[in-house]
């Protein structure tokens, strides 16, 4: 176990170590750093006294070194907008966007797994059908222009919710669906053919004939072996969930990392939007790692060594 | 396999949706009613045929200045494919030929590669598309590297575990024996045998990489303006919700039914090929 400890915390230490690398290099793709970093209307002597300044004169790796060890304090320079450390703006976007992101996977997973659970035993109806044509829809439909749609059907048609901007639960719920919709219509599917799998296991027929309820059976013993494959795809959803989350938040003016970093972008704050990558990776590294560690705790058939 | 798609219905109307797209697509100048790019001060905003104050002329009526939408959308449809097609094929030929040295030659090469690709899956492929995207600068051929470089890992993965189990079994190690170089195995014994998954997967890589350049032309990061594409006209309705539903709506539903089929005959040519990988 301390062994295997040991080997999963290295390798997300490995994993960071490679985004902080991807965000440094981002920099360097358009070419001269300095350039890019700097306003438009810099002139080339401030252009070049900001190179000295921060090293972009050195070579490729020291500077990589340079950049690490400022990373690893959290200081990714200035934001050429707020006139702040860049880190600090993206971190106080992130609650926001932590709220949304947690409402949309709480939403997404009470979508799933009551439907998916459904779809499985009565596999063949017409409610299996619906299940389907539903699951389909959800991964088709992109998710800004499902956005559009719920604003212009619950907030233009019948005013029901407000339109954009931040404030009570009212404000969260059209995001909310929005950011849901891909991952709930992906774990409904996944679970629905992994309950298919244990529907027709052994120890199903030995429950139902020691008499326990239907209901029992169910959701006590067949889901909770289904759940395994379905645990690990909703771990993998918080990357894409929070790529999701840049766009619900563009789309609805919610005030979040992601409607920073599409700020970030028109203005060329490029110390902002690499904060914004790097904090990504780490959130994504962190959801991986525990989900792995929790397995060991969960299941006492994996056992790692 | 004809004859089976004859059968599944849905497979073959998905069939036929695609079709529709890509001859639209090639012979959008033929088809199209109007120039897409032709303004009309005099018609701005005018709603669908079948709506009150819509025209004829203008099935699926005009945007905010004035320019024919169905004949947009049939225009955006070349975008949507050739960037569709052309990062399935970047990223599809990056995630096969590194999967197939992660997993045939193993050892370092495989720890390195399946490194770099926890480390690509560390930022989402939007999210660093959206960051590459944001310093290189928008546009097409920039589109296409960065959803192609992005999205090598699905299929690098997917050809490493296959691969792993191929190169155990007894047609390979007779092969082998029989004195076959490496690259003759790879090429005639492991390719063929992984295609059908690759194909599978390729399928809904499409639909997902349409999905993803809409997403990025949404946010004004994919191909820019005048170029009519599916996700930039969502984008230019978005400030007309309030008085001109269908300038998003429409470019919309054509992003639903092209990923909709392509995911659809996805499935279907999944069973038919590979049924091991049924769910």
């Amino acid at each position: 176990m301390a062994r295997f400890l040991t080997a999963r915390l290295l390798h997300s230490a490995l994993v960071i170590v490679g985004v902080s690398f991807l965000v440094f290099a981002l920099v360097h793709l358009g070419g001269d750093p300095a350039v890019v970093l700097m306003p438009l209307e810099a002139t080339p002597e401030e252009v070049e006294a900001f190179r000295v300044d921060n090293g972009f004169d050195k070579p490729f790796l020291v500077q990589f070194e340079h950049f690490a060890v400022k990373a690893v304090h959290g200081d990714f320079g200035t934001s050429l907008r707020h006139q702040r450390p860049a880190m600090e703006v993206v971190l106080e976007a992130l609650p926001a966007t932590a709220r949304l992101g947690g409402l949309a996977l709480l939403m997404s997973v009470l979508f799933a797994v009551p439907l998916g659970v459904l779809a499985a035993v009565k596999r063949g109806t017409w409610i299996d059908s619906l299940t389907n044509v539903l699951g389909l829809l959800g991964q088709s439909v992109p998710t800004f222009w499902l956005g559009l749609v719920l604003m212009m059907l619950f907030g233009v048609h019948w005013r029901l919710l407000p339109v954009s901007g931040a404030g009570g639960l009212k404000h969260l719920i059209m995001p909310g669906i929005t950011l849901a919709a891909y991952s709930g219509a992906l774990i409904m599917r996944l679970l629905r053919s992994s309950m298919l799998e244990v529907l027709t296991k052994d120890f199903l027929r030995t429950a139902r004939s020691k008499g326990l309820p239907e209901r029992t059976v169910l959701y006590k013993h067949a889901l909770r072996n289904a759940a395994i494959p379905v645990v690990t795809i909703i771990a993998l959803r918080i990357g894409p969930m929070l790529g999701g989350a840049l766009i619900t938040e563009e789309v609805f003016a919610y005030p979040g990392m992601g409607r920073l970093a599409m700020n970030a972008i028109s203005n060329r704050d490029v110390p902002v939007i690499q904060a914004f990558v790097f904090v990504i990776g780490i959130a994504i590294v962190l959801s991986n790692l525990i989900v792995d560690l929790a397995y060991v705790a969960l299941d006492p058939r994996i056992r790692y060594s | 396999m004809f004859r089976k798609l004859i059968r599944n219905a849905g497979a073959l109307l998905s069939l036929i949706v695609l079709m529709t797209v890509v001859l639209a697509g090639l012979f959008a100048p033929l088809v199209s009613p109007h120039n897409p790019t032709d303004q009309q001060a005099a018609r701005r905003l005018m709603p669908p045929a079948w709506a009150e104050h819509g025209s004829q002329e203008y099935p699926l009526g005009t945007d905010q200045l004035g320019r024919d939408i169905l004949s947009r959308m049939i225009y955006g449809a070349r975008i949507s494919l050739l960037v569709g097609v052309a990062a399935v094929l970047v990223s599809g030929v990056v995630g096969v030929a590194l999967g197939l040295i992660s997993g045939y030659y193993g050892r370092w090469l495989d720890s390195l590669i399946m490194r770099l690709a926890d480390i690509q899956l560390g930022v989402p492929t939007l999210i660093l598309a959206l960051a590459v995207v944001a310093v290189l600068g928008p546009g097409l051929r920039n589109v296409i590297l960065v959803l192609g470089l992005t999205g090598w890992v699905t299929y690098g993965r997917l050809v490493r575990g296959e691969v792993l189990s191929i190169r155990q079994s007894e047609y390979v190690t007779s092969a082998r024996a029989l004195g076959s170089t490496d690259g003759h195995i790879i090429w005639r014994h492991v390719l063929p045998n992984i295609m059908p998954s690759i194909i599978v997967v390729a399928t809904f890589e499409f639909a997902r990489m349409i999905i993803n350049e809409a997403s990025l032309s949404f946010l004004g990061l994919g191909v820019t303006p005048p170029t009519p594409t599916w996700g930039g006209m969502i984008a230019d309705g978005r400030t007309y919700i309030y008085n001109a539903w269908w300038v998003s709506t429409m470019p919309g539903i054509a992003i639903v039914l092209t990923v909709l089929a392509a995911n659809v005959f996805g499935d279907w040519v999944r069973d038919v090929l590979d049924p091991q990988l049924r769910r």
